[in-house]
């Protein structure tokens, strides 16, 4: 079987700025993977890469086993849907459709036209008429019904308020279920959208800190609450990612050990989001 | 480790096999049900049912769906019963240890309770 | 293919533009006939020489044709860089590659050149036409072929020729509009260093060695243009027969097109 994405020695440079370094990934077709990673991790870097809007210094981007660049065949397999899209001042919402319907293979029209009306779109507004979440609603509608076996959403929950962006997990979960292809969502927003995915890539400082499957993330890390001597004795040489102190009590995040018994200490899962802020500064897992 | 999504989907089969709801050779919903319910991915939906499948609680009747099996409830009263033994009355007992509350004033707090329950509404659970 | 869709989609984008210039120069056209109606009875109620010289004027407006394929050029250079700039950009997010945009743009730019050429026959015989109802004279007799050519010798000829010079402008466009977009730093640089070159030779000012070698070279470097491209391109340019003009029209655009592709390649669409 193919895979849907790979990244071979991987490298990018602007000037002197390593923003991508020596990335390896391989990503398997049919599910839902989350990007994660800070502003200026090189998430929006690498999603040019691979679609082939900017190069590489080293190393290779592969979408089903070929580079995108000057490839029609795969390029119109992969949809990337952009934070920052370049659509002309004066194009409505209708002829940005149009030109999916034409670039796109599997475009689902019907689709197209009822996901306006759920992200309430006006198909006759002008690109410059449009709000930022309005701009982003229409990534996210092409994004969607273009039925690509890449689609890729970049940030998609940008200028979106919290009805939007559930129906935009409902539509991704509904779609998914009827017309599975692989999917990629970067995004800030962990925790709110950590549930829709399957795998997790972590990205940070151009390079990649992890990639695991999201339920198994979960379990790795927990949190101890409890007397200071309690939660050292039981902390004692595990991997601690974080530790809080208030008067008698501590608060620490460690990495789980088969074995592992906390007694009487209170136990809570690490929330992705909490994970995520813990590996990038520094916590290892 | 109930906040994880597998296991309240798990949970919330098991409470529902448990209350009645679903009785022996019922359907249940599928992986794919929760997973737009909740708007999950699948997958994750997937894992709280196998583990009801790999529990003997659920089997899967080909390209029909997910079926409750036959005693699930009663398996699930006994893994219940010896969680609550294991978890609900460790902690329980912890806590009295730590307010300093005897064994004896425990049982006869049990004892009490119970008659006030009766009392109350002339019927058990 | 894609690049067919592609160009349905470019007239699409474009379907806008085009009535509104065509209205704008009816509008001009009619203006200027029907002042020049009114012209011409002001001055044949009073004097018959002046009346000559604006039946001469009449004459020659006839002849020329009410010359709209010069506007219809413009435009269409004009709808071929918004292609190669923000219209190419647009494709290039949506997963369109260059030498799809290319094909496109050629096919389209083809499509425009004869849409045009028809559109200013057109509406320059409907100024004659206008004329011939306003019971204006030409030099000869009214006729249907003088409406519909405006008694050009060699109408097809130069119909063709419009044409064909329209989509070579419209290749010159694409490209300089891509080169300026990827180049534009060494070439506003290089502009920057001539100017002060040229500035520096007619002033003739002292300045240092540096300078003064770098004037050498350039000075050097404009002699080789003048002794062995200028002659070359006035070879190419010698045969002034209707074929080798046509044909010159389309290689420069079959060139300039083409180079479109090298400029483009590895451009940074991000």
């Amino acid at each position: 079987m193919e895979t849907a994405l790979e990244l071979k020695g991987l490298c990018h440079r602007y000037g002197k700025f390593q923003s991508l370094d020596n990335l390896n990934l391989s990503l398997e077709p049919g599910k839902i993977y989350g990007l994660l990673g800070r502003n200026g991790a090189g998430k929006t870097t690498l999603l040019n890469v691979i679609s082939g809007l900017l190069f590489p210094s080293q190393g290779q981007a592969l979408v089903f086993g070929r580079a995108c660049y000057e490839h029609p065949p795969v390029q119109k397999r992969l949809c990337v849907v952009r934070e920052k899209a370049a659509y002309p001042r004066d194009l409505r919402v209708r002829e940005a459709l149009r030109l999916g319907r034409m670039l796109y293979p599997n475009w689902d029209e019907d689709y197209a036209q009822s996901l306006l009306e759920t992200f309430e779109l006006n198909p006759r507004k002008k690109a410059r008429q449009l709000s930022r979440g309005m701009v982003s609603s229409l990534g996210l509608v092409i994004g969607l019904a273009s039925r690509a076996d890449l689609t890729i959403f970049d940030e998609p929950s940008l200028g979106l308020d919290a009805v939007a962006r559930e129906r935009f997990y409902d539509e991704v979960i509904h779609d998914f279920e009827n017309h599975p292809r692989t999917v990629i969502i970067s995004t800030h927003l962990i925790d709110e959208v950590s549930r829709l995915f399957e795998e997790v890539v972590m990205v940070d400082g151009g390079r990649i800190l992890l990639k695991a499957r999201t339920d198994e993330l979960l379990s790795r890390a927990v949190t101890l609450t409890g007397a200071k001597d309690a939660v050292e004795r039981a902390i004692a040489g595990h991997s601690v990612l974080h530790r809080d102190e208030l008067g008698g009590m501590t608060i620490a995040s460690i990495v789980r050990q088969p074995g592992d018994d906390y007694g009487d200490l209170q136990v809570d899962p690490v929330p992705l989001q909490k994970l995520f802020v813990y590996l990038t500064e520094g916590g290892r897992l | 480790m109930d906040d994880l999504l597998y296991r309240r989907i798990a949970k919330t089969l098991e409470d529902g096999i448990l209350s009645g709801a679903y009785r022996d050779g019922d359907p249940v919903p599928s992986t794919n049900q929760f997973a737009r319910l909740y708007a999950i991915n699948p997958a994750t939906a997937a894992r709280g049912v196998n583990e009801l499948v790999e529990a003997g609680i659920l089997y899967k009747k080909r390209g029909l769906g997910m079926y409750v099996c036959d005693g699930a409830r009663e398996k699930l009263l006994e893994a219940r019963r010896k969680q609550f033994e294991r978890e609900s009355l460790g902690a329980f007992l912890q806590e009295a240890r730590r307010l300093n509350i005897p064994r004896e004033t425990l049982v006869q707090w049990i004892m009490d309770y119970h008659e006030e329950e009766n009392d109350g509404n002339g019927a058990g659970a | 293919m894609r690049s067919l869709k592609l160009v349905s989609f470019y007239a699409m984008r474009m379907r806008r533009v085009v009535p509104v210039v065509c209205a704008v120069m009816l509008v001009v056209m009619l203006g200027t006939l029907i002042s020049l109606n009114a012209l011409t009875e002001k001055v044949t109620q009073y004097d018959l020489e002046g009346a000559q010289l604006v039946a001469r004027e009449v004459n020659a407006n006839v002849n020329f044709g009410f010359d709209y394929i010069g506007a219809f050029t413009v435009l269409a250079w004009a709808i071929a860089l918004a292609i190669a700039t923000s219209e190419r950009r647009l494709l290039a997010s949506m997963g369109a590659s260059n030498w799809e945009w290319l094909l496109s743009l050629v096919l389209y730019s083809a499509a425009q050149a004869v849409v045009f050429t028809l559109f200013s026959v057109l509406l320059g015989a409907l100024g004659r036409s206008a004329m011939m109802l306003m019971g204006m004279e030409a030099s000869t007799p009214w006729s249907a072929q003088l409406v519909f050519t405006g008694g050009r010798e060699n109408f097809w000829q130069d119909c063709l020729y419009g044409a064909a010079n329209m989509l070579r402008m419209c290749a010159g466009a694409a490209l300089l509009a891509v080169v300026f977009k990827r180049w534009w730093k060494p070439i506003l640089i290089v502009f920057g260093v001539g100017i002060i070159t040229m500035v520096v030779l007619v002033i003739q000012v002292e300045v240092s060695s540096y300078a003064t070698q770098i004037v050498y070279w350039i000075e050097r470097f404009i002699r080789f243009l003048e002794t062995s491209v200028l002659p070359a391109l006035e070879a190419y340019y010698s045969n002034t027969t209707f074929g080798a003009r046509l044909g010159r029209e389309f290689l420069d655009a079959l060139v300039l097109f083409a180079l479109c592709y090298p400029a483009t390649w590895h451009i940074k669409n991000a």
